[in-house]
């Protein structure tokens, strides 16, 4: 009886304080839900409709190959690209569980690949497409197959390239079902990878902080140095290897996504814990953009200004830093990425 | 009515031994518990063989991790150490190679220190000499010259300084404005725990951050002192178990709890674990026929010994006094000064490679170098990221120059460089090349 006594009174202030507090999302909850509403829901659905425009690019391709139409399909190719992109910084859940990443983000090309795949005839539905790797399938190589080098100028709309357009609708259909299923997976929010990734908590916030600033790391180390190189030999923006021209629209886009995160939800929850830094980020972020955008700006031969690719470089440097410090340290990343013990 | 401890006690034999000889074998279960706990945990890959450089401390550079298999050995053998001295089985033995084992591990890499694996080292050098095997061991049971229900106070009161140096030094280093004007680091570590159940939403609230920072504080500062008075002892215990247990589920923090629990039994009267077992009706040793032996006083030389100890304690925790600037930025004298749970610093660090001869530079991310974790700890500590800048040097023969990229956030600061980016780090000798933090 004594101990029922004890336990009664703690019973019932476990649940005055639930009833204080359950029902109502924690801030965390509640900017993990925004987040998952507001830009990665969209970003999926703008994916899926990019992706389903370029297969309708590459049947007309096929159907009828000319110049207009491989004009449209790289364009179309283009804005799928783009919306990947705004995503890269996103690379958790259906995405991560299902190994799709590589659809979309996987570099850079595998000629040899792409080039075996397309003379394998027995390659001709979805189902064979599955057997093949990253490397012959995906955006990259539609990349590979759209934008051909001189030497294999124009190669798609060679009369005996019937095969490599069908290859070219196959993989661009394969990609539009991954990004549809995505797309699906995230439209509903109380289930599936929404309701996972909002129930996550911290778990959530950290796979996303991780991620963002992997996006972040990547910029500065491995995809801005390559234009830093060609602006001090006063070279055009084009990167060796690259075939279509769209590196830095593409890092745009990269850039474009990771304020959509702030601005669109992570930037109140970290108002709420450190208001400087919030705005911080917030104005860093329109610099950064204004300073990839000024590159992304110039046409694709001329050559790149070494003091405005420098000036770029620097604001994005400085943002990889606000993001591995100053943000995954206000937002408690720091000790849950140590797997061992602290003190 | 007095016990059969409070009649040792009170005696001119010494006190009951019985008090000393549970911490042994507490102490000796938690420690062969985080060994194991370490092994399945894959702690021994992640901290002694995946990193392809370590972080030597200096004069220990000779303390490498053993090829092949050994480190899981030894890791076990360290866990069989912790239980023959929990069993008081070759009792000293047993702990002084428990000591060299266990602090071997920790000596390997400075990126592994920790406040509590540095404590556990201390306690176990202690129990190397500490008579804790008097009573319920196998030493006692075998070698009849061993058993006694009584010591001398002093082990016991040894251990209570100890403890009591922990949690001292820990709430004064909590008396800075980032922990009492500020609630920081608490108000990031609770705001991340926010989605625990049932506590989680109020984490969240600034005023609960608050509140925790200045109980910590306030609880390190005294509870020493409450678990030391007999009238607020039992009280001050059920803290000890409440903050350890809160704190225990709250941070990762392992053994720390454990350790700090077990330690606060001591505090206890010594005869403790016989009165309660009468009270619950257990018999067990000593017996009535058990006689303590008469206590022969602490030589000169061991007098001098513990005086010695005692005054390196106190002062080694206060050599940061010394320097000049924030210690939790610097971090001179941050270690073995028990600044527990103090400070959420984070770095970033990238350092920059000049070959004059070959006229080449590069730029070396140490995460392709370290592990994670070591990244981690290395970037917020500039003493390690010199000693990286050196060891790269080393690699290229010495010959070329190493600056450092880093910058640093400290308690929810705006991040700024921790280290001057003109400094050549691979020089032997430099001068104010940490810093300063610009917001203190």
């Amino acid at each position: 009886m004594i101990r029922l006594k004890s336990i009664l009174p703690a019973c019932l202030l476990a649940a005055l304080l639930n009833s204080a507090f359950g029902s109502t999302p924690t801030a965390k909850e509640q900017m993990l839900r925004t987040v998952a509403a507001r830009v990665v829901a969209p970003g999926y659905q703008r994916l899926a409709m990019r992706c389903e425009q370029l297969v309708e690019a590459a049947q007309r391709l096929e159907e009828r190959p000319d110049a207009i139409r491989l004009k449209q399909a790289q364009e179309s190719w283009l804005e799928a690209a783009i919306a990947a992109q705004e995503l890269d910084c996103f690379r958790i859940g259906p995405i991560a569980d299902a190994g799709d990443a590589a659809t979309f983000y996987f570099l850079p090309a595998r000629p040899a690949s792409i080039e075996r795949a397309i003379a394998d005839s027995a390659i001709s539905s979805q189902a064979e497409l599955k057997r093949l790797g990253a490397a012959a399938k995906g955006l990259c190589a539609m990349e590979y197959l759209l934008f051909p080098t001189e030497s294999a100028n124009l190669a798609l709309l060679n009369s005996e390239a019937t095969r490599r357009r069908h290859y070219l609708t196959l993989i661009a259909r394969e990609a539009a079902a991954t990004a549809a299923s995505l797309s699906t997976a995230w439209q509903e929010p109380l289930q599936g990878s929404a309701a996972s990734f909002i129930n996550g908590g911290q778990e959530s916030l950290n796979a996303l902080v991780n991620q963002m600033a992997m996006t972040t790391g990547s910029i500065t180390a491995l995809r801005l140095p390559p234009l830093m190189n060609s602006a001090l030999k006063a070279e055009s923006g084009k990167i060796p290897g690259e075939r279509s021209n769209h590196t830095r629209e593409l890092l745009l886009a990269a850039a474009r996504g990771l304020q959509r995160f702030h601005a669109e939800g992570m930037g109140n929850y970290t108002r709420r814990i450190n208001a400087p830094l919030a705005d911080r980020l917030t104005k860093h972020y329109e610099s950064t953009l204004t300073s990839i955008a000024g590159l992304a700006r110039l046409p694709a031969d001329q050559p790149l200004d070494s003091r405005q690719a420098a000036e770029c470089f620097e604001y994005c440097n400085a943002l990889d830093v606000l993001f591995k410090v100053d943000l995954a340290s206000s937002l408690g990343v720091t000790l849950t990425f140590i797997s061992t013990d602290g003190d | 009515m007095a016990t059969e401890g409070d009649q040792v006690a009170e005696s001119s034999t010494g006190v009951s031994a019985a008090s000393l000889a549970l911490f042994r074998i507490l102490f000796g279960l938690v420690m062969a518990g985080g060994m194991i706990r370490f092994l399945l945990n894959g702690w021994v890959e992640e901290l002694f063989l995946r990193p392809a450089f370590h972080f030597p401390y200096p004069g220990f550079e000779w303390v490498r991790p053993w090829p092949g298999w050994g480190m899981h050995l030894h890791v076990m053998v360290v866990a069989f150490f912790a239980l023959a001295m929990a069993a008081g089985w070759h009792y000293r033995l047993a702990s002084f190679l428990f000591f060299i084992g266990f602090t071997w591990l920790e000596l390997i890499d400075q990126t592994n220190y920790l406040n509590h694996y540095y404590l556990v080292s201390l306690l176990a050098g202690w129990m190397t000499i500490l008579p804790a095997h008097r009573l319920w061991s196998v030493d006692s049971r075998i070698k009849p010259g061993v058993r006694s229900p009584a010591i001398p106070r002093w082990p016991l009161n040894l251990l209570r300084f100890q403890f009591g140096i922990v949690y001292g030094f820990a709430g004064i280093a909590k008396l800075n404005p980032d922990w009492i004007l500020h609630a920081q680091p608490m108000r990031i570590w609770l705001a991340a725990r926010s989605d625990l159940p049932l506590i989680g939403p109020w984490l969240d609230q600034t005023w609960i951050a608050y509140a925790a920072s200045w109980f910590g504080a306030v609880y390190d500062l005294t509870i020493p002192f409450f678990l030391l008075w007999h009238r607020t002892n039992p009280v001050a215990f059920c803290a000890v178990v409440f903050f350890h247990v809160l704190t225990g589920l709250l941070f990762p923090i392992g053994m720390f709890p454990w350790i700090m629990t077990i330690g606060a039994t001591l505090f206890f009267a010594p005869s403790w674990p016989m009165d309660l077992a009468k009270r619950l009706g257990v018999r067990i040793q000593p017996t009535a026929c058990s006689s303590p032996k008469p206590m022969t006083p602490l030589p000169p030389l061991g007098k001098a010994m513990i005086g010695a100890y005692v005054a390196a304690q106190i002062l080694l925790p206060m050599r940061c006094l010394l320097y000049e600037g924030n210690t939790h930025w610097t971090y001179d004298g941050f270690n073995a000064a028990w600044k527990v749970m103090i400070a959420e610093k984070r770095g970033h660090v990238t350092f920059d490679c000049v070959d004059r001869l070959e006229q080449r530079h590069w730029r070396v991310d140490p995460k392709t170098l370290l592990t994670p974790r070591q990244s981690v700890m290395m970037a917020q500590d500039p003493y390690l990221i010199r000693q990286f800048a050196r060891h790269l040097s080393e690699q290229e023969g010495g010959r070329i120059e190493v600056r450092a990229d880093a910058f640093a956030t400290l308690n929810g600061r705006p991040s700024q460089r921790l280290i001057d980016r003109t400094v050549d780090l691979s020089q032997p000798e430099i001068r104010d090349w940490i810093l300063p933090l610009e917001s203190d």
